[in-house]
C-alpha cells in the first residue's frame, strides 16, 4: 500500500503539492486527476522516490520510499517524457532495466514487443511518440514491479493501443496483483480503468473516491413534481450535491443509493421522474461543487 | 539482486555508453605521443644539435606542464568527461530514470565516477606506455629521462583528477549545462584572477611592491587548480605536492558525491541548485569584476585621469551584476532584485581599492622589529648587477638562480644595516600618493638631474614564519655606509662573487679579458688559468665598495661548449686588483696596456649626442615631453654637436680628459654616475687603422 502523509513541497516561490493525505490499496487502480500544473507529476514523482518531500512522509509497504533501494525495487515509474540512452534500442533498454530489476521478464518482453509490433533492434530516436509510449509500457510492466507509476502514459496513445494497455495492466492486476497508479489530466482515459481516483488541484488533493462508491452512490434524476411541497417532501432527506431547474424540470444530483431514491420517488407524486446515468465527469463536478469548487471551466 | 551485481551492472552500462568518450580521449591523448616523436625526428634531422643539447631539449620538453601541452590537454579532458559522465543530472528525463532505479544516489553516483575516472586514468597509462616506447626505440630512455618522464606522467594526471573532480562539483551546484560550465572554469581559474588582479594592483599602487616569481606554495597550489600545469621538477616537495594533488582531487570527489545527495532532482533547468548559492557566487564575482575593470582601463592608457577607472569599476561592476543576474534568474526582470547585494559589492571593491590606492595598511611603510626578524638579505641591484648567481647541478650543468632563491639563501648577520637600509627606503617614498590611473610612469622622459639612486630589494623571513619582500629605491649617499657594510658582509660577497665555486667545479678552462675597445687582452692560451683565477678570488674577496668607483680596466668572459653559460659575465678587472695585477705581470702583461690611452690628437672628431630633455618642472605627461623636445629643438637644435680635430682642439682635449669607455661606465654606475643620456661617438685613428668608431660617455657633472 502507498501511504501518503500531509506530503508538501515548493518549488521556490511556488507551492507545487500542499499537505496531501491518500492511501493507494495494493491491487487496484489508483487515478490521479487534475489539470495541468495541479501537482500530479510533482506527487508521482515523489511517490517514485525521485524528488523528496519538504514535510511529511511517503511510505510504500510501511516504508519511506526516499533513498531507499528495497522499496524502489518494487515500483518502476513511466515518466511523461521518457528517457531512453542516445542512440539505444529496445533491446538495449531491456537489457539495462533486466540489470536493474531483478524480476525483469525477458520471454514477456519479446512477445509484447511483438503482439505491439515494435522492433527490438531499431533505435528509439526513430521511433513516434505513441511507439516510445509503448515502449515504456512494456518495460514498466515487464520489470514485474508490485507499483507502476505512469505519469501521463495513455497520452499520445491512439484509442486500439490505449485499450491494449489497458488490458495490460487488467491482466498483471490479475496475475501478480500489480498496483498501477495513473497520473493524467484527461478523466475520461480513466473512467473505465481505475478503481479509485483523487483529484488534484493547485497542489491540494480535492478528494479521494472509490469509483465504485462514487457511482453506485451519486445519482442524477430528473423530475417535475406537481406542486412545491411535493418538491419539499422528496428534499428533505436527501444529500443534494448538485441542482438545476429549467422551467418546471428539475435536475438534481443527490447522494445515497439507488433503491433509496427509487423509494423516494414513488412515495412522491411526480409529473415526470426519470434516474439518469452519470459519466465520471458529472461525478466530479458534483463532488468538486460540493467543497465549494466550480472546476467545470478545467475539465476536458 | 545483490547490492554488489546491481552496482556492476549499472557500471558497466555507464563504461558501454561511454565509449565514444574514451576513444575521443583517446585520440586527442594520442597527440602526446605523436608530438614526442615529430619533437626528436626534428631534433634528429638536425644535425647540428649534440647528443646532450637533445637530452636537455627532451627534459626541457618534459619538464614545462607536461609533455606537448600534456597537462593542459589532460585538464580539458578532465573537465569534459566530468560533464559527461554526469550531464544526467542536467535532464528531467534522465533524472526521472536514475533516480527512480532502486540504486541509493552514492552508487550511482559512483558508478558514473569510475566510469569516468578509470579509463582516463587508463588511457592515460596506455598513451605513457606509447611514449615510453618511443623513448626506448628512439635510444632516449636513460637515466636523465626517467624522472622528468614520471614526473611529467604525474602532472597530466593530476591534471586529469584535479579537473575532473572540479568540473562534478561545479555540475552538483547547477542546474544547467551552460551555467555548469561556466561555473566550472571560475572554480578553476578565479583564484589565478584574484592573484592577477593583486598584482596588478599591488604593481600599479604600491612603491615598494616586490612581484614574486616564485608563489607556488603548495597552499596557494591547492586551492588554484590552473597551477597544476605550472608545476616544475625543482619545486620543493615535489613528492608531498603529488601526494596532496591527489588526496585533495579524492576529497573533491567525495564533496561531490555529498553535493550530489544533497542536490534536489527538482533543479534541473534552474540556474543554480541551492539558493544560498547565488549571493555566495555573486558577491565576490563583481567585487573582482569591478576591481579588473577599473584595472583594466587604468592600464590602457598612461595617466588617464582617475574618472576614467571610476567610471570602469562602476560599469563593469554593474554589468557583471546584471549578466550574474540574468544568468541566475532566467529572466530580464530579474537584474534588479538584489539592488542591496549590488551595492554593498561595490562598496566592499571600492574599499579595496583604496586600500591599495591609498595604502591603508601600511604597505610601503612596513618595517619589522629587529627582534621579530630571523632570517634579512638584501640584493643590491646597481652594485656589480650584472653578476648572476649560477647553481651546478646533479648532471654537472649550470643554470642561473632566481632572485627570490638567492634572497632566501642569503642570511646577513648585520641586521641594523639592512634595516637602515628599510628606512631610507621607506624616507625616499614619493609622499603624493594619487590615485591608481594616475600613477607617475613618465621618468622615461626625464633625463635624471642627479646620481642615479641606489635600487635594492630586501627579504625578511620573521620568527612567525612569514616571508616579507619590499623593493626600494633611495639617494645612494645617504646610505653608503650601510650599504658598505652590507657589501663587505661576508655572507653576501660570497654570495655574490663565485669565482670560488668556479675554481671548486673546474668550470672555466676558455676565458679570455678584453679591454675597453673590446680588444682581446689574452686569453687562456696565454695565461694559466688556475693561478689566475686564484689571484682574482683573492681580490674579490677584498674588495671594498670604494674599489667599485673605479672605471674597470679588463671585462672577463668565459665560454662553456656544453651548457654555453658565460660563467665570467659581470666579472670585471680592476686596476685596485693586487693580486691579479700581480700576477697579470708575472705572465708578461703590463696593467698600463689596458687602460684607454686615446690621445686627442688620435681624434678626428667628437660628435655628441645628447637625447636628454632639461625642464624646470617635472615631465609628467607625454604632452610636456612633446613641448620640451619642441623647446629643445628651437634652442639647440637636434641635441647634437660635433668637435673636429683641430678646430675643436681644446674642447676635444678637455672631453677626453673625462670621458669614460661606453663599455664599462655603467657597471656600478651609482658609484661613478653618468649622463645617461648623453652620448660621445668618438671618431680616431691608430698607427694602423683610419676611422675607428667608439662610445663614450661623460660622467655627472660634465660639459660637453
Amino acid at each position: 500500500m502507498i501511504e501518503i502523509r500531509d506530503v508538501s513541497k515548493r518549488f521556490d516561490s511556488i507551492e507545487a503539492i500542499k499537505g496531501i493525505t491518500a492511501q493507494m490499496e495494493d491491487g487496484n487502480v489508483f487515478g490521479l486527476v487534475g489539470t495541468n500544473g495541479a501537482g500530479k507529476s510533482t506527487l508521482l514523482r515523489m511517490i517514485a522516490g525521485v524528488i523528496k518531500p519538504d514535510a511529511g512522509e511517503i511510505a510504500i509497504d510501511g516504508s519511506n520510499v526516499y533513498e531507499n533501494e528495497a522499496v524502489k525495487a518494487d515500483l518502476f515509474y513511466i515518466s511523461d517524457e521518457q528517457y531512453f540512452f542516445p542512440s539505444a534500442t529496445p533491446e538495449q533498454m531491456r537489457r539495462f532495466y533486466a540489470s536493474i530489476y531483478e524480476k525483469f521478464d525477458n520471454e514477456r518482453f519479446a512477445d509484447l514487443m511483438q503482439k505491439f509490433n515494435l522492433k527490438s533492434d531499431r533505435r528509439i530516436v526513430t521511433f513516434s511518440k505513441g511507439m516510445k509510449k509503448q515502449l515504456s509500457v512494456i518495460l514498466g510492466v515487464c520489470a514485474n514491479t508490485k507499483y507502476l507509476l505512469c505519469d501521463e502514459t495513455f497520452d499520445g496513445l491512439d484509442p486500439v493501443m490505449r485499450q491494449a494497455v489497458k488490458r495490460l495492466f487488467a491482466a498483471d492486476m490479475a496475475d501478480r496483483n500489480m498496483t498501477p497508479v495513473i497520473a493524467s489530466h484527461n478523466l475520461r482515459e480513466l473512467e473505465d480503468i481505475c478503481d479509485h481516483v483523487g483529484l488534484l488541484h493547485q497542489g491540494g488533493i480535492l478528494f479521494s473516491r472509490d469509483m465504485d462508491d462514487m457511482k453506485l452512490n451519486i445519482h442524477k434524476v430528473q423530475c417535475v413534481f406537481e406542486n412545491e411541497s411535493d418538491r419539499e417532501t422528496f428534499l428533505n432527506g436527501q444529500t443534494v450535491l448538485t441542482q438545476d431547474q429549467r422551467g418546471s424540470l428539475y435536475t438534481y444530483t443527490v447522494r445515497g443509493s439507488l433503491a433509496e431514491l427509487e423509494e423516494k420517488m414513488k412515495q412522491v407524486p411526480m409529473v415526470f421522474a426519470e434516474v439518469l446515468p452519470l459519466s465520471l465527469e458529472e461525478i466530479f463536478i458534483s463532488e468538486t461543487e460540493v467543497v465549494g469548487y466550480d472546476i467545470k471551466n478545467i475539465m476536458e | 539482486m545483490t547490492s554488489k551485481t546491481l552496482w556492476n551492472n549499472l557500471l558497466k552500462t555507464e563504461c558501454k555508453h561511454r565509449i565514444w568518450v574514451y576513444v575521443v580521449s583517446f585520440l586527442v591523448m594520442l597527440y602526446m605521443p605523436v608530438s614526442l616523436l615529430m619533437m626528436i625526428d626534428a631534433m634528429e634531422l638536425n644535425g647540428y644539435m649534440l647528443p646532450q643539447g637533445m637530452i636537455d631539449n627532451l627534459i626541457m620538453y618534459f619538464e614545462n606542464g607536461g609533455y606537448g601541452g600534456g597537462g593542459v590537454i589532460m585538464m580539458v579532458i578532465g573537465f569534459a568527461t566530468a560533464f559527461l559522465c554526469f550531464f544526467f543530472v542536467y535532464s528531467k528525463p534522465s533524472i526521472d530514470l536514475f533516480h527512480s532505479l532502486p540504486v541509493r544516489r552514492e552508487k550511482l553516483y559512483l558508478a558514473k565516477y569510475v566510469a569516468g575516472l578509470v579509463p582516463g586514468v587508463l588511457l592515460q597509462i596506455l598513451v605513457n606506455a606509447l611514449a615510453f616506447v618511443i623513448l626506448v626505440v628512439k635510444g632516449y630512455w636513460i637515466k636523465e629521462i626517467t624522472g622528468v618522464f614520471l614526473f611529467t606522467c604525474l602532472v597530466n594526471l593530476v591534471g586529469f583528477l584535479i579537473a575532473y573532480n572540479v568540473a562534478i562539483i561545479a555540475i552538483m551546484l547547477t542546474g544547467t549545462l551552460v551555467v555548469g560550465i561556466l561555473g566550472g572554469v571560475t572554480l578553476m581559474g578565479f583564484v589565478s584572477f584574484v592573484t592577477m588582479l593583486i598584482e596588478g594592483y599591488s604593481s600599479a599602487c604600491f612603491q615598494t611592491y616586490w612581484n614574486l616569481t616564485y608563489t607556488k606554495s603548495i597552499l596557494y597550489m591547492l586551492i588554484n587548480p590552473v597551477q597544476i600545469i605550472m608545476l616544475q621538477r625543482t619545486d620543493d616537495h615535489l613528492a608531498l605536492r603529488f601526494v596532496l594533488l591527489i588526496a585533495e582531487s579524492l576529497v573533491l570527489g567525495w564533496i561531490g558525491l555529498i553535493l550530489y545527495k544533497k542536490r534536489p532532482s527538482e533543479s534541473t533547468s534552474k540556474s543554480l541548485c541551492h539558493g544560498i548559492s547565488k549571493p555566495l557566487i555573486r558577491i565576490p564575482l563583481v567585487i573582482a569584476a569591478a576591481l579588473a575593470g577599473g584595472v583594466y582601463v587604468s592600464f590602457m592608457f598612461n595617466n588617464l585621469p582617475a574618472i576614467w577607472y571610476w567610471a570602469a569599476f562602476l560599469i563593469i561592476g554593474v554589468l557583471a551584476h546584471i549578466v550574474l543576474e540574468l544568468i541566475f534568474e532566467q529572466e530580464i526582470k530579474g537584474i534588479w532584485r538584489h539592488p542591496v547585494q549590488l551595492l554593498a559589492s561595490l562598496a566592499v571593491a571600492a574599499f579595496i581599492s583604496l586600500i591599495f590606492q591609498y595604502d591603508l595598511f601600511g604597505y610601503d611603510r612596513y618595517l619589522p622589529k629587529e627582534a621579530d626578524i630571523s632570517r634579512a638579505s638584501v640584493r643590491l641591484s646597481g652594485i656589480e648587477g650584472e653578476i648572476g648567481h649560477m647553481e651546478l647541478d646533479e648532471k654537472g650543468g649550470y643554470g642561473y638562480v632566481d632572485y627570490e632563491s638567492i634572497l632566501k639563501d642569503i642570511d646577513l648577520s648585520d641586521r641594523d644595516a639592512v634595516l637602515t637600509l628599510a628606512k631610507a627606503g621607506i624616507d625616499s617614498l614619493d609622499p603624493e600618493r594619487s590615485a591608481i590611473a594616475r600613477r607617475q610612469n613618465s621618468m622615461q622622459y626625464i633625463d635624471m638631474p642627479d646620481r642615479e639612486p641606489l635600487y635594492f630589494t630586501i627579504r625578511y623571513e620573521l620568527k612567525s614564519g612569514r616571508e616579507v619582500y619590499r623593493s626600494y629605491k633611495a639617494d645612494f649617499d645617504g646610505i653608503y655606509a650601510a650599504t658598505e657594510r652590507i657589501y663587505e658582509d661576508p655572507a653576501y660577497r660570497d654570495y655574490l662573487y663565485q669565482v670560488d665555486d668556479f675554481i671548486d667545479w673546474d668550470a672555466i678552462r676558455i676565458l679570455s679579458a678584453r679591454t675597453w675597445d673590446d680588444t682581446q687582452a689574452f686569453d687562456n692560451m696565454q695565461i694559466d688559468v688556475k693561478a689566475f683565477l686564484n689571484a682574482y678570488a683573492k681580490d674579490l674577496e677584498e674588495r671594498k665598495l670604494s674599489d667599485l668607483a673605479e672605471i674597470p680596466l679588463l671585462r672577463l668572459s668565459s665560454y662553456d661548449p656544453v651548457s654555453y653559460y658565460d660563467l665570467l659575465s659581470g666579472y670585471y678587472v680592476y686596476a685596485s686588483d693586487r693580486n691579479t695585477m700581480a700576477y697579470l705581470k708575472s705572465a708578461g702583461f703590463n696593467a698600463d696596456d689596458f687602460a684607454c690611452d686615446l690621445k686627442p690628437s688620435q681624434i678626428t672628431s667628437i660628435t655628441v649626442h645628447d637625447y636628454g630633455m632639461y625642464s624646470e618642472e617635472p615631465i609628467v605627461t607625454y604632452g610636456e615631453y612633446e613641448m620640451a623636445a619642441s623647446a629643445k629643438f628651437e634652442t639647440g637644435g637636434n641635441g647634437t654637436v660635433q668637435y673636429t680635430w683641430p678646430e675643436d682642439a681644446e674642447k676635444i682635449t678637455g672631453l677626453v680628459k673625462v670621458m669614460v669607455p661606453q663599455t664599462f661606465a655603467y657597471n656600478n654606475d651609482v658609484l661613478h654616475p653618468m649622463r645617461n643620456q648623453v652620448d660621445l661617438e668618438v671618431t680616431y685613428s691608430t698607427e694602423l687603422n683610419n676611422g675607428i668608431v667608439s662610445y663614450f660617455v661623460l660622467p655627472y657633472g660634465e660639459e660637453y
